[in-house]
C-alpha cells in the first residue's frame, strides 16, 4: 500500500520524502566554486532577470545557502521553487512561470527532458565514486583491449567521467565511447547523444551509477551485446540482464488490458516536455482506429485515489517524464501503462511483433523517433482473441460496407463510424445503481434555508474525524 | 472416396428424415475409433480388411502415434438399407418412403476424460450416440460421464457391447457367464440413463434393450458384429416365427428345451439359454474350430453359416481366419449401420424435442418453430460446436450443425457469439459466409450450401467466434444455448518463450490455441505468467505440443503443471474491521464469515445466482442455508466476475447515502475476491458484511476514488482477522485394476495424500474399481506412479470434483499452506511474507 492509503493522521505532518540516498547530502557534494561560476555565468549570459531555483527533494534543505550565496553575485530576483507538480527530476516550467521567470536552474538528479519555453542550467550532484576501483574493476571484466565499449553513467557521476575517460586511455582501450549527456542539443537515446547515432550492438555497455530506474530505462532502451553495471554504492561490477522477459511478459498482460479496453484515458504527467501534446493527438488518433474513447486527464500528482474516482475508464495511458516508476504499482485500479505499451497495443503496424528494445520515452514514437511506424500502411488484423477475458475483439474496417444496415437495427443512419452507434460510456454509466439524486419535483413541501457549513471540505469543523 | 460422390451426398442432405446425425461416445480404450473403422469400411472409404488397424478418424500424427484419440472428427456416410430392414422403421419421420438410403454423419470422440470438452461438442450436434462398452471391463467411470451428457443433451443412445473377442479368446468366459456380463452392462447403463432421464420424458423410450435390437455385440478389432435381429433372421424362417417375436426370445429369461421343442421362463434341467442356444453357441463353435485347428471341420462349418472364402483367404488359419470368417458371417459395418438407421432418431425426430433445451429465446418465435419442424425454408439456425484447425496457419474451419435453413456459399447471415444478447451489438457481426464445406475425416470437401439437419464446417466465420457461437438469418434469433462441460480446467503451466523477442509469437499462438480447443483457456496473468489451463496433464500435454509446433512455431519454457488455490475463511471476523477513505472522511465497518457448506457449490453450479429473482433467492437462502430473510434480500453483488461464489450483503441499518457508494464498493469487492490477499488467488465461499458506514455528506468526497480502494482494504483487513484458509482443486479419481493391484495403489494414494472412498469389484470381472479423492497438486506424475507401482496394471481416470480446504494455517510458518502462499508470492513476482493488517486496518 502507498502512503497515500494509510491512515495514521500524523503522518501528513511526519511524510518523509522518498529519498533514495541514505546519508544526507552536504552542501560540498552539489555545490562548488565550479557550480557557482557556471550559474553566474549563465544569468550573465543569458541576461535573465527572473531565475528560479529547482531543488530535488533530497537537496532542498540546502536550498537557502545556495540561494543567498548566488544571490551575492548577481542581482537578477532569484526564487526557490519548493515543490514540483510532477518529478523533481522534470524542469518545472509551469511553477516557474508563476514567477514569471526567464531562466531555471535545476539541482540535483535530472532526467533532462527536453522542454520548449525556458533556457535551463542543470548542476548535477557529485557522487562519491572510487575511479580507481572502477577501472580494476573494469580491465578484469573486459580483458580485450580492443573491444567496443560504451559507457553510460548517472548524472551524478558526470564529474569524474573526464577522469575515467582519461584513466582508460592510459590502459589503452582504444574503442572506448563515453556517452554524452545531451543538456541542450537534442538527444538519441533518452538523455543521451550517441556518437553519429550508431549502432551499439556489438558494444559492451557500462552503466556507472545504480540499479534504479535510470539504469532500467537505459538498459531497456539500448541493445547490445551484453550490459554492465557499476554499482557505487557497493563499487562492483557486475553484468545484467538486459532484456527482461519477466518484466516484459508482465507488460504483455497491460497490452492485452490496454487492447481490450472500450475507454481510454490519457493522464499528462507532464505540461512542459517536447512533444506531449503530439503523443496524445497521436494516441487519440491510434485509438480512434481501434473505436476506443480517449480522454484526457491531468490530475497534477498521480495516485491511485485520483484515477479510481473515474471508474468509467478502462485503462489509463500514463504521458511524461521517464524516470517516474508509476507503472509497477499495483494499487492503481485499472492499468496504468506507458505510451510504449499504448502504442504496441493499439498501432497495428506493431501487431504481431515486438521492437529489440523497450522505450520508456514516448518521443520515440512520434515521427522523428526510432519506433515511429505509420500506421496507415499496416494491414489491420481485424480479428483477435483477448488473452484476459478470452472475448473475442473484432475491429471493423473503416471502409467495410457490410456494416452499414439501414433497418435491420432500427437505426436510421449508417453506422459507419462511430456515428449513432452505441456509445459505451453512457452504456457503463446505465449500468451503475446510482444514477444520481432523484428530483422529487414539486413532491417535498418547502424548507426552511439553514445555515450550512464553512471553510473548506479538509477542515469542516462539525465532522470530528 | 469409393462408393460415392459429394454430389450424390449433397442429394441425400435433402432427405431429412433419413439422415442419422451420431456420435460414438464410451470411455479410453473400449475401441470407439477401431469401430468407427469397421462403418467406414462399410461406406467404402478404406479397404474392408484393413478396418481395425487404420483408425480413419485419427487425422493427427500424435493420434496415430499414441493410438488415442484426441479431437473430435466428422464422417458422413451413406448407406442403403434392404426392404426387409426398412420394415423396422415404423414411425414415418424417420424414413423418406421411397428413398432406402441413409446419410449417417457420425463424430468419432475422444475417450480420455481430458478430452471430454470434445465429447461434448460433438454431443451437441448430433442426436444419437453409440456408447461402446468393453465388454471385459464393463461400464467405467467415463462412459457413466458421456452417457450422462447424452442423456441431458437429449441424445438417443444405443449400446454396443465391443471386444467379444478378447471375452473368448483371453478370458475364455462360458456362454452363460458372457451372457451375464452382457446383461449386468445393459442393466448398468439402463440405471445410468434411468437415473437422468425417465420413459416419460419428451424422448420416449431411451432404455437400450437387446431384444429390441438396440444393443450390438462384437468385436471392433476383428471387424464383426450382430444385433439380435440378425439371428432372428438367421432362425426365422426355420422357426417360422416372425423376426420381432424371435428377438424377444432370445433375450432374457428365455430358455428352449431342444428335446420337447418347448419353451419355458424357468432354468430346467434339460433347457438351454435361448441366448446361449441359439447365439453364443454358434460363434463359440467357429471360435473353437476355428483356433483349435479343426481343419475337417472347418468346410462344414462355413457352408451352415454360408460363407463362402475368397481364394486368397483360402490358407489363413488361426486368428487370421477366424477375422475372415466373422467378418464375412456377421460383418460389422452391416449390424451397425442398420441399428444406427433403425434406432436412432432422424434429425426432424429429434429436433422436435430437443429444440427447448439448444434454443435461448422464446419457444414460439420464428427461429424456434423452423429448428422444432427441421424446416429447410425456414431461417437459416446453426450452432458452431467448435473450430478445426486449416493447412493455413492461424484459420478454421467452424464445424456445427444446421438445424434449420440452409447454409450456402457466400450468404449473408448474423454471427452471434456466446455473449450476445438480442437487441445489443455485442458479439454480434453481419457477414457474409466465404464457403461451406463437408468434412470427411482429413478430407474436406466443398459445397454450394447444406441444409438442415446436417453438420458441416464453414470458413470465414473463425473471425467472428472464438470457440462456439449461433449463425442465423433470422433478425430476432437468440442463441443456441451454450455447452456446459463436465471438466474445468484446473491445472495449469506457465510458458515463456526462449528467446524474449518471441514473445509476440507466444502470444499470437496462445490466441490460435485459445481457438482450436473447445476448453484449454489461455490467459496473461497479471503477475506476467503467460498461463495455459487445461482439465489434465495429458490434455496440457497436448496443448503445450500444439502451441509449440504448430501455433507459436518457437521453442518454449515451461513451467512445471501448478494448480490455482482459492482463498477462503475458517471463522467469522475475530473483529469488526474499519477502514479510512484516504482523505479519513469515510468509514467502512465489515466483517467476513465463511458460507455454509454446498452454498459456494450451489452458485458455481447456477442454483444461486446474480440473475434470480432477489425475492426467490432470498427464500431458497433462508430455507436451505438459514440465512435472515431480510439480510438475504440484500446480496449486493456476488464476486469475482460477477457471478463469484463470494457475496457482499448489506446488514447496515438506515446509513446516509448509502446507495450511492454501492457501485463503489461493488468495484472494490470484485477487485479484492479477484485477487486475495494472501498470494492473489481467487476468494471462494467468503460472505462479507457491511455493518456500518460513515460517509463524507459531500458527493465529491465519497466517490469512487475514495470509496473503491478504501472497500478493497476493509475487506483485506476482515479477511484476514477471519481466520484465513487456503482451499485445493480435488480429483475424484477412478482407478481400475485387478485385485492384486489394489494394495499398490493404496500406497500410491496415501503417499499423495489421496483417500479411497469405495472400493468395489466389477461383477463378473477380476476387475477391481477403486474410488479415491486426490488433490490435484498431488496429481501430477501419478499415472505413471501407479503404474510402476502396480506393474502397469491399474489404470487411472481423473476428473476435478470439489474444492477442498488445505488442512493447516496459512499464518504459521511452519504448515504447508504457508508454504503454498511464499511458493505462489514468488512465482507471482509479490513480496514475499505474510499481510499484514495493519496496513488494511485502521484505529478508530
Amino acid at each position: 500500500m502507498s502512503v497515500n492509503f494509510s491512515s495514521s493522521d500524523s503522518e501528513v505532518i511526519d511524510k518523509q520524502v522518498d529519498i533514495q540516498i541514505d546519508k544526507k547530502i552536504k552542501l560540498s557534494d552539489i555545490w562548488t566554486g565550479n557550480d557557482l561560476n557556471r550559474c553566474i555565468k549563465f544569468i550573465r549570459e543569458k541576461f535573465l532577470t527572473k531565475i528560479c531555483l529547482q531543488f530535488s527533494d533530497d537537496i532542498l534543505h540546502l536550498a537557502v545557502k545556495i540561494e543567498s550565496e548566488l544571490a551575492k553575485h548577481v542581482d537578477s530576483s532569484i526564487f526557490i521553487l519548493a515543490d514540483t507538480s510532477y518529478g523533481s527530476c522534470c524542469i518545472d516550467e509551469i511553477a516557474a512561470s508563476h514567477m514569471q521567470a526567464d531562466g531555471l536552474i535545476h539541482f540535483g538528479h535530472a532526467c533532462l527532458s527536453k522542454v520548449t519555453r525556458l533556457p535551463i542550467l542543470y548542476i548535477f550532484p557529485k557522487n562519491e565514486l572510487a575511479v580507481d576501483k572502477f577501472i580494476e574493476c573494469f580491465s578484469s571484466k573486459v580483458p580485450d583491449k580492443m573491444e567496443k565499449v560504451c559507457i553510460f553513467y548517472d548524472v551524478g557521476s558526470y564529474h569524474v567521467i573526464d577522469a575515467i575517460a582519461n584513466k582508460l586511455n592510459q590502459l589503452n582501450y582504444i574503442n572506448i565511447d563515453i556517452g554524452k549527456l545531451a543538456e541542450s542539443e537534442e538527444a538519441d537515446v533518452l538523455c543521451w547523444s550517441l556518437k553519429n547515432n550508431q549502432s551499439t550492438e556489438n558494444y559492451i555497455c557500462i552503466y556507472i551509477g545504480k540499479d534504479n530506474q535510470s539504469f532500467f530505462n537505459i538498459s531497456m532502451g539500448i541493445k547490445c551485446k551484453k550490459w554492465l553495471l557499476f554499482d557505487i554504492t557497493i563499487n562492483s561490477l557486475k553484468e545484467m540482464q538486459s532484456m527482461d522477459t519477466k518484466f516484459l511478459m508482465k507488460r504483455s498482460h497491460y497490452i492485452e488490458k490496454c487492447k481490450d479496453a472500450q475507454t481510454l484515458g490519457i493522464v499528462v504527467g507532464t505540461l512542459t516536455m517536447k512533444g506531449y501534446l503530439d503523443i496524445i493527438k497521436h494516441i487519440q488518433d491510434l485509438a480512434r482506429r481501434r473505436h476506443i474513447k480517449t480522454y484526457i486527464f491531468s490530475v497534477g500528482k498521480i495516485n491511485s485515489a485520483k484515477l479510481a474516482n473515474f471508474s468509467e475508464i478502462d485503462c489509463f495511458v500514463l504521458v511524461g517524464c521517464s524516470e517516474n516508476n508509476l507503472y509497477n504499482s499495483r494499487d492503481f485500479y485499472k492499468p496504468l501503462i506507458s505510451v510504449f505499451e499504448a502504442e504496441m497495443a493499439l498501432n497495428p503496424a506493431w501487431s504481431n511483433q515486438f521492437p529489440d528494445t523497450y522505450s520508456t520515452d514516448f518521443r520515440e514514437m512520434l515521427p522523428e523517433g526510432k519506433l515511429y511506424r505509420s500506421s496507415n500502411e499496416a494491414s489491420v488484423v481485424n480479428s483477435d482473441v483477448s488473452l484476459i477475458t478470452g472475448k473475442l475483439r473484432y475491429l471493423s474496417d473503416q471502409n467495410d460496407e457490410e456494416e452499414t444496415n439501414v433497418n435491420n437495427d432500427g437505426t436510421v443512419m449508417e453506422t459507419g463510424n462511430n456515428q449513432l452507434s452505441d456509445i459505451d460510456s453512457l452504456n457503463k454509466f446505465q449500468e451503475r445503481t446510482f444514477q444520481g439524486l432523484d428530483m422529487r419535483l414539486g413532491q417535498d413541501g418547502a424548507a426552511k434555508v439553514e445555515m450550512g457549513r464553512k471553510g473548506v471540505a479538509m477542515s469542516y469543523n462539525e465532522l470530528d474525524f | 472416396m469409393v462408393n460415392f460422390t459429394v454430389d450424390e451426398i449433397r442429394a441425400m442432405m435433402d432427405k431429412k428424415k433419413n439422415i442419422r446425425n451420431m456420435s460414438v461416445i464410451a470411455h479410453v480404450d473400449h475401441g470407439k475409433s477401431t469401430l468407427t473403422d469397421s462403418l467406414v469400411s462399410k461406406a467404402g472409404i478404406i479397404a474392408g480388411a484393413k478396418a481395425g488397424e487404420t483408425r480413419f478418424t485419427d487425422t493427427r500424427k500424435d493420434e496415430q502415434e499414441r493410438c488415442i484419440t484426441i479431437k473430435s472428427t466428422a464422417i458422413s456416410m451413406y448407406f442403403e438399407l434392404e426392404d426387409k430392414d426398412l420394415v423396422f422403421i415404423t414411425n414415418p419421420d424417420q424414413r423418406d418412403k421411397a428413398e432406402k438410403g441413409f446419410l449417417i454423419n457420425l463424430i468419432d470422440s475422444p475417450g480420455h476424460v481430458d478430452f471430454s470438452s470434445e465429447v461434448t461438442a460433438a454431443l451437441r450436434v448430433t442426436d444419437g450416440a453409440l456408447v461402446v462398452v468393453d465388454c471385459v471391463s464393463g461400464v467405467c467411470v467415463q462412459t457413466e460421464t458421456v452417457l450422462r451428457q447424452a442423456i441431458a443433451e437429449r441424445i438417443k443412445p444405443v449400446l454396443f457391447m465391443n471386444k467379444m473377442d478378447r471375452a473368448l479368446l483371453e478370458l475364455q468366459l462360458e456362454a452363460e457367464d458372457l451372457y451375464q456380463t452382457f446383461q449386468r452392462i445393459v442393466e448398468n447403463v439402463n440405471v445410468i440413463i434411468a437415473t437422468y432421464s425417465d420413459d416419460d420424458g419428451p424422448m420416449g423410450e431411451v432404455r437400450v434393450d437387446p431384444s429390441k435390437g438396440s444393443v450390438g455385440f462384437g468385436s471392433g478389432l476383428h471387424g464383426w458384429a450382430f444385433t439380435l435381429k440378425q439371428f432372428s433372421e438367421m432362425y426365422a424362417a426355420k422357426f417360422k416365427i416372425d423376426v420381432v417375436k424371435l428377438m424377444n426370445r432370445l433375450w432374457g429369461e428365455n430358455f428352449f428345451n431342444a428335446k420337447t421343442k418347448k419353451w419355458s421362463k424357468m432354468k430346467e434341467e434339460d433347457n438351454k439359454r435361448s441366448f446361449v442356444m441359439y447365439v453364443l453357441d454358434p460363434i463359440y463353435k467357429v471360435f473353437d474350430v476355428v483356433m483349435n485347428y479343426k481343419k475337417e471341420e472347418i468346410p462344414g462349418l462355413l457352408e451352415k453359416l454360408g460363407v463362402t472364402l475368397k481364394h486368397e483367404d483360402k490358407d489363413k488359419d488361426g486368428k487370421a481366419l477366424l477375422k475372415v470368417v466373422m467378418r464375412s458371417w456377421l460383418p460389422a459395418g452391416e449390424a451397425l449401420l442398420q441399428m444406427i438407421a433403425i434406432h436412432l432418431p432422424s434429425p426432424v425426430v429429434a429436433q422436435k424435442y430437443r429444440m427447448e433445451m439448444l434454443y435461448e429465446g422464446p419457444l414460439d418465435d420464428e427461429a424456434a418453430v423452423a429448428v422444432k419442424t427441421c424446416d429447410p425454408n425456414g431461417p437459416l439456425m446453426m450452432y458452431i460446436s467448435k473450430m478445426v484447425p486449416t493447412t493455413d496457419k492461424g484459420r478454421f474451419y467452424a464445424f456445427g450443425r444446421v438445424f434449420s435453413g440452409k447454409v450456402q456459399t457466400g450468404q449473408k447471415c448474423r454471427i452471434m457469439g456466446p455473449n450476445y444478447t438480442p437487441g445489443k451489438r455485442e458479439d454480434l457481426y453481419e457477414k457474409s459466409i466465404q464457403r461451406t464445406i463437408l468434412m470427411m475425416g482429413r478430407y474436406v470437401e466443398a459445397i454450394e450450401d447444406v441444409p438442415c439437419g446436417n453438420i458441416c464446417g464453414l470458413v470465414g466465420v473463425d473471425q467472428f467466434l472464438v470457440k462456439t457461437g449461433t449463425i442465423s438469418t433470422f433478425k430476432d434469433a437468440h442463441n443456441m444455448k451454450v455447452m456446459k462441460f463436465s471438466v474445468s480446467p484446473v491445472v495449469r503451466v506457465a510458458v515463456e518463450p526462449k528467446n524474449p523477442a518471441d514473445l509476440p509469437k507466444l502470444v499470437e499462438g496462445l490466441k490460435r490455441l485459445a481457438k482450436s480447443d473447445p476448453m484449454v483457456q489461455c490467459i496473461i496473468e497479471e503477475s506476467g505468467e503467460h498461463i495455459i489451463a487445461g482439465a489434465g496433464e495429458l490434455h496440457l500435454e497436448i496443448c503445450l505440443k500444439d502451441l509449440e509446433e504448430d501455433h507459436a512455431c518457437i521453442p518454449l519454457k515451461k513451467s512445471d503443471p501448478v494448480v490455482s488455490y482459492r482463498e477462503t475463511v475458517s471463522d467469522e471476523s475475530s473483529m469488526m474491521c474499519l477502514s479510512k477513505s484516504p482523505n479519513k472522511h469515510n468509514r467502512l465497518f465489515m466483517k467476513a464469515h465463511p458460507m455454509p457448506d454446498g452454498l459456494a457449490e450451489d452458485i458455481d453450479g447456477g442454483a444461486v445466482n446474480a440473475r434470480d429473482d432477489f425475492k426467490v433467492r432470498a427464500r431458497y437462502l433462508a430455507e436451505k442455508y438459514d440465512w435472515d430473510v431480510t439480510e438475504a434480500r440484500k446480496i449486493w453483488c456476488f464476486g469475482p466476475d460477477g457471478t463469484g461464489p463470494n457475496v457482499v450483503v448489506d446488514v447496515t441499518k438506515g446509513v446516509q447515502y448509502l446507495n450511492e457508494i454501492k457501485d463503489s464498493v461493488v468495484a472494490g469487492f470484485q477487485w479484492a475476491t479477484k485477487e486475495g490477499i494472501l498470494a492473489e488467488e481467487n476468494m471462494r465461499a467468503v460472505r462479507f458484511n457491511i455493518y456500518d458506514v460513515t460517509l463524507h455528506a459531500d458527493a465529491i468526497h465519497r466517490g469512487g476514488g475514495q470509496i473503491i480502494p478504501t472497500t478493497r482494504r476493509c475487506l483485506y483487513a476482515s479477511y484476514i482477522t477471519a481466520a484465513p484458509r487456503l482451499m485445493e482443486p480435488v480429483y475424484l479419481c477412478e482407478i481400475q485394476c485387478p485385485e492384486v493391484a489394489v494394495g499398490g495403489i493404496y500406497g500410491v494414494l496415501n503417499r499423495r495424500r489421496g483417500h479411497v472412498f469405495e472400493e468395489s469389484q466389477v461383477m463378473g470381472t477380476p476387475m477391481f474399481v477403486v474410488k479415491a479423492y486426490l488433490p490435484v497438486n498431488e496429481s501430477f506424475g501419478f499415472t505413471a506412479d501407479l503404474r510402476s507401482n502396480t506393474g502397469g496394471q491399474a489404470f487411472p481416470q481423473c476428473v476435478f470434483d470439489h474444492w477442498q480446504v488445505f488442512p493447516g494455517d496459512p499464518a504459521e510458518p511452519q504448515s504447508k499452506p504457508y508454504q503454498i502462499v511464499q511458493d505462489t508470492r514468488k512465482r507471482k513476482g509479490l513480496k514475499e511474507g505474510l499481510p499484514d493488517l495493519t496496513q488494511y486496518y485502521d484505529k478508530m
